[in-house]
């Protein structure tokens, strides 16, 4: 059985009056089970070239109400490099 | 100007052939700009005596849209396997997924759509989001 650890962590010293430290970790589960998920895609970069939209995971190749996880990144440095979920 | 970071690690001994290890850091900025995001609703804790249909957790109208970079967190804090909170999107209630006990979600959010939740039956969520007021540029 896999063991899939996701954590994240929110600080800001100067978001409120008191600094801001949230840490929170999820154990990846497969759905009403204790029992971890057991496959990932792995990390895959897409290109794009101009504005568009683009399918990056299909439904149909996943079981429904499950406890599938999306990670997404835009690796883009400039500000107006967007793209919309 | 508020600096406000945000990272998710993911870590595995045995989901591949090859140990499993991310850490990316962000930080919150307001839509197309280098400026941070201002404002927080802080961490709320709602409490559920029983399963809930299509409730409200963040009220578009309640925040700026759409050029705006508002980041919602969300967490299922229970710890039995079976409860779970379902994430909709909008009036026709579109599931975006489940968060089962101890599953936590950190979604961008344009502030067009309410977001709600279903809920398996009694439990608690803590929810925050982070947000700018108005459109930056």
């Amino acid at each position: 059985m896999a063991t899939v650890n996701a954590t994240l962590t929110i600080t800001s010293p100067d978001l409120v009056g008191n600094s801001l430290n949230l840490t929170t970790t999820s154990t990846l589960t497969k759905a009403g089970t204790a029992t971890g998920l057991d496959q990932a895609v792995g990390l895959s970069r897409k290109l794009t070239s101009s504005g568009n939209t683009y399918t990056i995971f299909k439904a149909d190749d996943y079981t429904a109400d499950k406890a599938h996880k999306v990670y997404l990144k835009n690796i883009s440095a400039r500000v107006s490099f967007i793209f919309h979920i | 100007m508020a600096t406000t970071t945000a990272t998710i690690s993911l870590n595995s001994a045995n989901i591949t052939g090859d140990p499993l290890s991310l850490s990316k850091t962000t930080t919150l900025n307001k839509a197309q700009s280098t400026e941070g995001l201002n404002q927080f609703t802080g961490i709320t804790t709602l409490v559920y005596a029983g399963a809930q249909t299509a409730t409200p957790l963040v009220l578009a109208a309640s925040y700026a849209n759409p050029l705006v970079a508002h980041k919602v967190y969300i967490r299922n804090t229970s710890t039995s396997p079976t409860d779970f909170v379902n994430i909709e999107l909008g009036s026709g209630n579109t599931v975006l997924g489940r968060l089962y006990a101890g599953d936590w979600a950190f979604l961008p959010w344009d502030g067009t759509n309410d977001i709600d939740v279903d809920t398996s039956g009694a439990l608690t969520i803590e929810f925050g989001v982070f947000s700018q007021s108005a459109v930056s540029v």
